[in-house]
């Protein structure tokens, strides 16, 4: 559950609603019915009916597994962006001078406390490297509003246009950084 | 105070990593920590300034095809560029760096004559003041 900076609660952005819980719908609605289809084809009025030709429960028992597993990844769908891991996947493969400047490669560390940071959050960052040593998040608004978040492995430096309070900028440090970061792009789009 | 021989600008974006986020700059592209490269005009005309910055771009790929370049992401996306009133408005520092016998129009922008990085605002004002010159599919 994600809440305001006020505690009141908050619902996900609604563009990312509308795809995420739209496809998630479609797909469990057809999953079910192929799952509904073949548990027809071994179970009578009544219920189970093992005694049927052709039934096997081993092989029931795994197609339930299937089911199962299909049903957690389609839950898991609303924190994988597909977009920015990939982008991370090839940040990750920069070598020293990528920039033909002599920018630094960047380390595991930073690339794992990335793809962590990038699976909780509510709305799907635009990601970049920086020759500085950072990677960049960016979000933008159409009003233009603007944030964004350079993440080292030490801190995270927030930059961020709003109509109400201007140009701010503030670094964000220790264990309690992410969940900050997480909240600020709930808050973003509250 | 000696004159400044140019009036914009230019910075050659890749395609990969991606700097482009809708068909305009990531502030991200002027985040160096050495000082963001660029290549003054020098009272060039821009046909020139263009075919210039492919025969860097190629210069700094020697030794790769064609094929090689385009499976790397080194292939050239954008050419950037601003102007020096643009540089002025968010008062970042241009500064002529000639590479010898390579690239005599060569400069870095600071963001200011003794800090080399540029502030978060400076970076982002110039991703938006920039204006695309050249588009690569």
């Amino acid at each position: 559950m994600y809440y305001r900076s006020n505690n009141t609660v908050i619902n996900q952005p609604i563009f990312w609603s509308f795809n995420g819980d739209d496809l998630k719908e479609t797909i469990t609605y057809v999953m079910n019915g192929l799952f509904g289809k073949i548990e027809n084809s071994f179970f009578g009025k009544q219920g189970i009916n093992e005694n049927v030709v052709g039934y096997n429960k081993k092989k029931y028992d795994e197609l339930e597994k299937v089911y199962s597993m299909a049903y957690n990844n389609i839950n898991s769908l609303t924190k994988h962006y597909i977009v920015a891991n990939a982008t991370l996947d090839d940040i990750s493969k920069l070598e020293y001078n990528w920039n033909d400047n002599g920018a630094q490669a960047f380390s595991v560390k930073l690339i794992e406390r990335c793809r962590q940071i990038v699976s909780q959050l509510v709305a799907e960052p635009f990601v970049c490297p920086t020759a500085c040593g950072s990677i960049q998040f960016e979000y933008e608004k159409e009003n233009g509003e603007y944030i964004e978040f350079e993440i080292y492995e030490d801190r995270i430096e927030v930059y961020s246009e709003s109509l109400i309070n201007g140009e701010e900028e503030f670094v964000l440090y220790g264990i309690t950084a992410n969940d900050k970061m997480k909240q600020m792009v709930v808050d973003f789009y509250g | 105070m000696a004159s400044r021989d140019w009036k914009e600008v230019y910075r050659r974006v890749k395609s990969k990593p991606v700097f482009m986020k809708e068909g305009r700059p990531s502030s991200a592209l002027f985040k160096d920590s050495k000082g963001v490269s660029v290549d003054r005009d020098a009272g060039r005309n821009l046909n020139d300034i263009i075919v210039d910055e492919e025969r860097l771009h190629a210069l700094y790929n020697g030794g790769m095809n064609e094929e090689e370049i385009k499976e790397k992401g080194e292939e050239l996306k954008a050419i950037i560029s601003l102007t020096d009133e643009q540089c002025d408005s968010v008062e970042v520092c241009v500064i002529p760096d000639p590479i010898a016998g390579e690239n005599e129009n060569h400069a870095v922008i600071q963001k200011s004559k003794t800090e080399i990085q540029l502030s978060k605002s400076q970076a982002r004002n110039l991703a938006k003041m920039s204006t695309i010159v050249k588009n690569y599919a």
